[in-house]
């Protein structure tokens, strides 16, 4: 009888068991957090998930570049008016039913949220607990993922919510926004935190693709301006913390010297080969770039929206590019004629559908610096996107600009060491032979006094990163937004109105191009800087320059457009830079998001 | 002895008679209408029998106290003695009383008269008679509540079926499919002629049985049974042609070039220069008046194409072993060029009686389907709207290489549609070629033990396998390919999917006395569904190399992605009981009860409990009604159920993780694989079943010795703990999340009428008729939310604004959500206009919405929208997605139903079928993009924009008019906004669009002949049929786009509808006018 009853609870138990595993099954393609995060090679693949999210449209065409004009040097195209279209951010229209607003927002949050997943799943792993190098950075990658993206909501958003573990259900989903000072504390602290635990880029398996120690010291100073400088406010004012400021400038100050202490890089001697070497995909170690957005085949749109204009054909093995960032006329004319970085940022021609060089207009100057041409496999004559050239988020150089700027500013005027870093980035820009007055001599003069040094650094932080799409952040953490745009617009302006009259400031600089197109399919200009006097000289042909500056006696729509948001010509007024919320957010927020502030009407 | 030799002689003298009397008998059967061939014939007690020849007479030997049973399917069985008779005429009569009819009500059946629960029918005559391609479109129109749907007119287009308005506004409302038996995922395997029956199980005291996935209704169909006695072999087929029922007017090649030239006008004076380069100057216009140009809607779509289908079926057998066989073969060719599918069916089945105890069903069915084309809907390259916004001239153009210097040097949204509008739309759609083959197989077997009396065992079993080649080409033109170097790119996707089931039921009919009968019912049943896929893509083929080529040597290309899944598998153990109570045959009570445990939740959440209940008054059968001789039926019924909804996707309560390559990183100049979340929606733990409880009232009637006879019912239904994809702000790092929130609920009426108008010598003239109403409401949602928010997705991110949808706590779903249209801004509208800026002044307190149109600068004739509020509930001259959009129309119709007529004359019968709905809006989203430039370069735009019609700005020499006074002259009444209002990428949700959907369609109208059997038999066909049937025949609307019935798929949507934006028109594949001419042939 016993037995029985024995015999009859195990077949029911075993019934039972079945039951609950018939209705729990086994599945074979997904994975747990624990699995996932038991071993270096899985982790890895969750961390490139939030490396994958670069590789959006979000990113690639929309925050990356759209998102950073117009500021004094790169201007994107802008039509008559307000169109509701992605142009409207670069005029400082935008409205928040401006869908790519939400896009970027979206993706963003994506990322984050990415991160905060690998950052607990790393924590949570055995290997992570045992002191595992490899997983040690691994988590500081994801640090660094998540700050670069709270970055980039803060710098275009102000105040945003602010989230660091992964979402659960449960989770209160409605979070309000968080003061942009507490987010950029944070992530500043975050990193601070993991990046002694991290690789150099040559420890890495992939370089300078993967975000390594150099980046992430280079990332902290940055981080760091940009909580100690100035931010727009819904008042509409700008403002820094005055109490803490500072403190932020010696952050900054102390990792770009940590960097240049601990690791110190080489810049390459030429200044264009930083860029060659990303359009051959070359990813030199322990040189100029610290960490670029890796985009492997056919991913990517360097030289598609960024860099030289090709027109398609079918004698053009290489696609279009189709250069929708273009740079300013004023920013054309403002660098020194023998900066060797002029013709390395800017391009005044673009290859016809024949890949003849032609020549292009004062008002559509595009990037030089990415050319799909020179793509090692030509990409084919129908490609257009997806050019596989990498996306640079920060530079040797910027390292250098940094802590001379800090220094100047600290100190209260130019020490040797501020001096010493500008002059590294000089140097390169120069032939040697010219050091003497275009490096010495002008680091000399620029040295009078702390704000001259400080207007150098604007300056040359223009001129080093023309087109990398960083402009516009610089301005606002000097306060220079509004005073920048009035400037380039005043001097676009001038600069018409000299070259129609013949008289004025702007009047030696050509009014007119001279051109001819070579049996080589190259293109020679006359004169690129300096106005040739008298007519058209036998065998060349004339294109409107600056003269293109002015219609019918009043300036060119370029310029009527290009800023147009921004009405202040003395530019003392802030320039509202922040973008809306999208109104699909705010629904979606139940009240807890609001466009208020900023003039935003909703 | 003499005793003995007595007994002998009797036992002779017994035996003798006996033997004498077995004497040979002759007879005709015929029904009211003549012969009927293929009766059975049986001597009651014996197996001694035969079947009536074509000419219904038969032969047989019995003895003469035997008793001849006639039975023949659709007659009832008739008994007659033989007695002294040797020739017979029996006369059958067709089983007319619809009381007797067998209705299937899930794990058995039931005679329609005791039916305690809504349960419409459709018989497989009244769609044999039909040449249908698929069940689903002969249930179109017929029965009261549902509402089907053709979702894309492209030949293989996947119909959306929604019973009483769907309750849950999850993704999946479409009712569950019960064929023989065992549910499938949908009806297309099922070849149309195959049909015996269509029962429609509406409230929940019939769904409840199938517990889970019960809530949108059950759809069972039984097919053909093989039938015992003399090999019947038919043959029906047809041959169809396809038509575009309706163009839209589009500008004529002189209109195109005067708006284009216009366009260029006002823009500037580079943009007519370029214009004059392409078309000309504009004294030269003229000339295109004598140009015919292109019609791309009749490259596109107008080709008239040919269709055909052939089913042949044999069906014999003897009473204790049956089969059949039936096959079909269906070619059906596409408007759209290259667009075709064909599908084989195979069916067979076999019923076999083991012993008196044991009989044991058989069917294994195949279908084969092959279809080509990529259609017009979701990720499609050529979409319906090239067809209209396509130039019709190529102007100069012809002369002067577009793709070089002169292409227009988009940025990279553009690109795509810059290809679109220079390139032919006949070579575009040659670019997205698609392959997909889909074989499904089905093993099906049933064992039935009679265990005693009363008592039976039914243990059935199913396997259902699908592998579905799914082949996609993205030619040089595509953008995914201009990404990849501008070279081709193909993938293949190989998937299977299996489902296995088991279930075993115990039916007990027993009696108490003689007034109460009882049916139990108790049953188990375990299902599991299994889906696996490989996925391959290559890249870098030659443009050279044709699509069927290029998947046929696929190693020509360079490997790109691989992937492979394996889904978890969807398990569901359940356990069920009825229990059915009949008292005095008058009044009917069943109770019933499932419980079913589903592998979508997690643990604790996994179980859900369905009960239901119904009562039916056999009000007929009561004395008092003996008078009303009237009345030939009536019956009263009310029930009250619960039944589930899981159908979610898996993942959901995770998190869990899957490797993904989509858009990957490229360290190393290689695409990394990565995880990602296995599902796009925030894990939910504690999603749990949604549950719908029903509550029906009903009256069943016949009149007239049921000349009318029909149903009336009224239904409140209410949906709780909604399975509902809700928005969650995307701070969360997720889109959305699977929730259980809320309530909606559904009131309705129905009505469902059939009558015999006439039935007189040899006329008979038959009328059905149906009625549905349904008032769906949201009751309420979660916590303060007073709103789902969704988008169509009809433009995409371009929509201003993107959000345009609404459903409403207190209100309906499927709300239309946008700007208020206010025509355009009139002259007054202005004070002054700046000619050195070029720019209009307005008034004080105008609005300027250009910041939301785009297009040209604010001035007369710029569409207007209506400045609604502000943030202080008034006007405040600003027009903003917050405060100045609306509820601007709601896309669920008051009213649908259907009716037809059914006459018949000697051998000739008509056939006629209508279906209608009422009060429903559709978003016309082609009135927007094909009255302005919608990303299209040199492309064209609808008549209704023509010169006279909008608001223009050029005079007739040609030249820009900008005072305001001579602008009022110039446009003396213009009837629609300039389309130069809007940017190119700048169309914008608004109440314009809105049309009346309200529409009365004569969707079918048949005539038929069929040959008198006279001349037929003599050639041994028992039934020879001929007919001609015009499918959409007429149709009758207001509505200006192509159809009213408007459900085609946005981009990326699965089921190629979304619950909560019905309505809109995303200008998918036009539904086609189709001629059909075909045989039934039977021998």
């Amino acid at each position: 009888m016993k037995t029985r009853i024995i015999i009859g609870l195990v077949l029911i138990s075993t019934i039972i068991a079945s039951c609950k595993k018939f209705l729990d099954p086994a599945a074979p393609s997904v994975y747990d957090s624990t699995y996932i995060f038991s071993t270096v090679s899985d982790a890895n693949r969750a961390v490139n998930g939030v490396y994958a999210l670069f590789n959006t449209d979000a990113f690639t065409s929309r925050v990356s570049n759209n998102f950073t004009g117009n500021n004094d040097i790169e201007i994107g195209g802008v039509g008559s008016s307000a169109d509701g279209s992605r142009r409207d951010i670069w005029s400082f229209e935008a409205t928040s039913a401006q869908v790519d607003l939400l896009a970027v927002w979206n993706n963003a949050y994506n990322a984050i949220n990415k991160a905060n997943e690998c950052i607990a799943g790393i924590e949570a792993s055995a290997l992570y607990k045992a002191n595992d190098p490899a997983m040690l950075h691994l988590e500081g990658e994801c640090f660094t993922l998540r700050a670069y993206w709270y970055y980039l909501l803060v710098e275009n958003w102000g105040d945003v919510p602010y989230k660091t573990t992964p979402s659960r259900d449960g989770d209160n989903f409605y979070l309000p926004k968080t003061d942009r000072n507490l987010i950029l504390t944070n992530i500043i602290n975050d990193l601070v935190t993991a990046e002694p635990k991290m690789k150099w880029a040559d420890q890495l398996d992939y370089g300078i693709e993967r975000i390594n120690r150099e980046f992430v010291m280079g990332l902290i100073a940055r981080l760091s301006l940009t909580r100690g400088g100035y931010a727009l406010y819904p008042d509409l004012t700008m403002k820094r913390n005055e109490a803490d400021y500072l403190s932020y400038y010696k952050k900054a100050n102390d990792y770009c010297r940590k960097l240049m202490t601990l690791k110190p890089h080489t810049l390459d001697p030429s200044y264009s080969n930083v860029f060659l070497n990303e359009c051959k995909y070359i990813k030199p170690l322990n040189s100029d770039v610290l960490y670029e957005v890796a985009f492997g085949p056919n991913a990517g749109d360097v030289a598609w929206c960024n860099g030289m204009r090709v027109d398609a054909g079918p004698a053009n093995p290489y696609g279009t590019g189709s250069a929708y960032l273009g740079m300013s006329p004023s920013y054309y004319h403002s660098f020194d004629t023998l900066d060797v970085r002029l013709p390395a940022t800017c391009s005044i021609y673009y290859y016809s559908a024949t890949l003849q060089q032609t020549p292009l207009s004062a008002t559509s100057i595009t990037p030089a610096k990415w050319n799909r041409i020179l793509v090692p496999v030509a990409l084919g004559t129908a490609s257009s996107k997806g050019t596989g050239i990498n996306w640079p988020l920060m530079r040797y150089s910027d390292v250098l600009l940094m802590l001379a700027e800090t220094e100047n500013e600290i100190n209260g005027s130019p020490t040797g060491d501020a001096k010493n870093a500008l002059k590294m980035v000089r140097q390169r820009a120069f032939p040697a032979a010219i050091w003497s007055t275009k490096v010495d001599a002008y680091i000399n003069t620029v040295s009078a006094s702390k704000q001259t040094f400080f207007d150098a650094i604007v300056n040359e932080r223009a001129w080093e990163f023309g087109a990398e799409c960083l402009r516009k952040y610089d301005l606002i953490r000097w306060n220079y937004y509004g005073k920048k745009v009035a400037e380039a617009r005043n001097i676009a302006t001038q600069m018409g109105i000299d070259a129609n009259a013949g008289t004025g400031t702007y009047s030696n600089l050509p009014d007119v191009l001279y051109y001819k197109l070579n049996g080589d399919k190259t293109v020679s200009f006359l004169s690129r800087y300096a106005k040739v006097q008298g007519g058209t000289p036998t065998g060349w042909t004339a294109l409107n320059w600056l003269r293109s500056l002015q219609s019918s006696g009043a300036p060119s729509t370029y310029i009527t457009y290009s800023w147009r948001g921004y009405k202040d010509n003395s530019g003392l007024t802030p320039l509202n830079y922040m973008l809306p919320i999208a109104s699909s957010i705010i629904s979606d927020s139940r009240g807890t998001l609001k466009n208020d502030g900023y003039g935003f009407t909703n | 002895m003499r005793k003995q030799l007595l007994l002998f002689f009797m036992f002779l003298l017994i035996y003798s008679m006996a033997w004498a009397q077995t004497k040979p008998i002759s007879g005709k059967v015929v029904d009211n209408t003549g012969e009927l061939v293929g009766v059975s014939v049986t001597v009651k007690g014996t197996t001694n029998g035969v079947a009536t020849d074509v000419n219904g007479n038969f032969k047989l030997n019995v003895a003469p106290n035997a008793i001849l049973v006639f039975r023949f399917i659709g007659y009832k069985t008739k008994e007659v003695a033989v007695g002294t008779q040797t020739q017979l005429k029996v006369t059958l009569e067709s089983e007319s009383s619809s009381l007797n009819e067998i209705v299937v009500v899930g794990y058995g059946t039931q005679k329609r008269g005791d039916l305690s629960v809504a349960i419409s029918s459709v018989s497989g005559k009244d769609i044999e008679i039909n040449p249908i391609t698929s069940v689903a479109e002969a249930l179109e129109g017929r029965v009261p509540g549902l509402q089907v749907t053709t979702s894309d007119g492209s030949p293989n287009g996947n119909p959306i079926i929604r019973l009483r308005g769907g309750g849950s506004v999850t993704q999946d409302n479409s009712p569950l499919y019960i064929v023989d038996g065992f549910p499938v995922a949908d009806l297309s395997n099922i070849a149309p002629n195959d049909i015996e029956s269509v029962d429609v199980l509406k409230d929940a005291a019939a769904t409840a049985i199938y517990g889970s996935q019960g809530a949108n209704g059950i759809i069972i169909v039984t097919t053909k049974k093989p039938k015992a006695g003399r090999t019947i072999i038919s043959y029906n087929g047809y041959g169809q042609l396809r038509t575009f029922p309706r163009e839209l007017q589009v500008l004529s090649p002189y209109e195109y070039v005067l708006a284009q030239y216009e366009f260029a006008r006002i823009t500037s004076q580079t943009a007519v220069d370029n214009f004059s380069k392409y078309f000309g100057a504009y004294g030269d216009l003229e000339l295109y008046k004598n140009q015919k140009g292109t019609n791309w809607q009749k490259v596109l779509f107008g080709n008239t194409t040919a269709s055909q289908q052939h089913s042949l079926s044999i069906t014999g057998g003897t009473e204790k072993t049956k089969m059949s066989l039936s096959a079909s073969d269906n070619k059906n060719q596409g408007l759209q060029v290259g667009s075709n599918f064909e599908r084989i069916y195979m069916d067979f089945k076999l019923n076999h009686t083991i012993s008196d105890k044991l009989t044991l069903d058989l069917t294994t069915r195949f279908s084969n389907t092959i279809s080509n084309g990529g259609g017009t809907s979701g990720s499609a390259t050529a979409k319906v709207g090239t067809g209209i916004t396509t130039k019709p001239v190529n102007g100069l153009a012809d002369f002067i290489d577009l793709s070089g210097a002169n292409a227009v040097s988009g940025n990279d949204q553009d690109y795509e549609d810059f290809i679109s509008s220079t390139v032919n739309p006949a070579t575009l759609a040659a670019q997205d070629y698609r392959n997909v083959v889909t074989k499904v197989f089905t093993l099906q077997t049933a064992l039935a033990w009679k265990v005693t009396n009363g008592l039976s065992y039914r243990t059935e079993g199913g396997v259902d396998l699908g592998f579905g080649n799914s082949k996609r080409y993205y030619g040089p033109l595509t953008l995914l390919a201009s990404n990849n170097g501008g070279l081709p790119l193909g993938e293949i996707t190989i998937a299977q999917a299996q489902t296995y089931r088991w279930a075993n039921t115990l039916t007990y009919k027993f009696k108490l006395g003689p007034k109460n009968v009882f049916n139990v019912l108790g049953g188990q049943e375990i299902k599991s569904a299994l889906a696996s896929a490989n996925y391959n893509r290559a890249k870098g083929f030659d443009i050279t190399l044709p699509p069927a080529k290029l998947f046929a040597n696929f190693a020509a290309g360079t490997p790109d992605q691989i992937l492979s899944t394996e889904v978890q598998p969807a398990n569901m153990m359940s356990f069920f009981g009825r229990v059915e109570y009949i008292y005095k045959n008058k009044y009917i009570l069943s109770a019933l009860a499932r419980a079913d445990g589903s592998s979508v939740f997690a643990e604790g959440h996994q179980w859900g409990f369905f009960p239901a209940a119904a009562i039916a008054w056999k009000i007929m059968d009561e004395p008092f009604m003996k008078n009303a001789t009237f009345v030939s039926q009536l019956k009263a019924r009310l029930s009250y159920g619960a039944v589930g909804n899981n159908r979610i996707p898996p993942y959901l309560t995770g998190p869990t993780f899957s490797i993904a390559v989509n858009r990957p990183i490229g360290f190393g100049d290689t695409n990394q694989p990565y995880y990602t979340y296995s599902s796009s929606l925030l894990p939910n733990p504690n999603l749990k079943w949604e549950t719908t409880i029903t509550q029906n009232a009903g009256l069943d009637f016949g009149f007239f010795h049921d000349r009318l006879t029909g149903s009336l019912d009224l239904y409140s239904n209410y949906t709780k703990d909604l399975l509902v994809t809700s928005n969650i702000p995307t701070s969360t790092g997720f889109v959305a999340q699977q929730q259980n929130i809320g309530q909606t609920s559904n009131r309705g009426i129905e009505l469902g009428l059939t009558g015999a108008i006439v039935d007189k010598k040899g006329f008979r003239l038959n009328g059905i008729f149906n009625i549905a109403m349904n008032r769906a409401r949201v009751d309420k949602l979660d916590g303060s939310a007073t709103e789902i928010i969704s988008n169509s997705g009809w433009a995409s991110t371009d929509l201003k604004a993107i959000d345009d949808y609404r459903a409403r706590v207190g209100g309906t779903i499927g709300l239309i959500y946008g700007y208020v249209s206010d025509g355009f801004y009139s002259v007054d509208d202005f004070s002054s206009y700046n000619a050195s800026t070029g720019r209009y002044v307005l008034k004080p307190g105008v609005a300027d919405n250009t910041n939301i149109t785009g297009g040209i600068s604010v001035r007369p004739g710029v569409a207007k929208l209506k400045d609604i509020s502000g943030p202080n509930g008034v006007p405040d001259g600003v027009i903003d997605a917050t405060y100045d959009r609306q509820v601007i129309g709601s896309a669920l119709p008051k009213a649908t139903g259907g009716f037809g007529f059914n006459a018949s004359y000697k051998g000739f019968d008509l056939y006629t079928f209508f279906t209608w709905s009422y009060g429903n809006q559709v978003y016309n989203t082609g009135k927007q993009s094909f009255n302005m430039y919608y990303r299209t370069t040199w492309g064209n735009m609808l008549n209704t924009s023509n010169y006279a019609s909008r608001f223009h700005y050029i005079d007739a020499a040609g030249n820009q008019v900008t005072d305001l006074e001579a602008l009022r002259a110039l446009n003396p009444n213009p009837t629609i906004a300039s389309p130069y209002s809007y940017g190119n990428a700048s169309p914008v949700a608004q109440s314009l669009e809105i049309e009346d959907g309200s529409f009365l369609r004569l969707s079918n109208v048949t005539l038929g002949y069929t040959v008198p059997l006279s001349l037929t038999k003599r050639v041994g066909i028992s039934k020879l049929r001929v007919y001609g049937t015009v499918y959409n025949a007429l149709l009758f609307t207001k509505y200006t786009g192509y159809d009213p019935e408007v459900s085609t798929a946005p981009s990326g949507s699965t089921d190629g509808y979304n619950v909560l934006t019905p309505g809109v028109d995303y200008s998918g594949y036009p539904k086609s006018r189709t001629f059909t001419f075909g045989l039934n042939l039977t021998f």
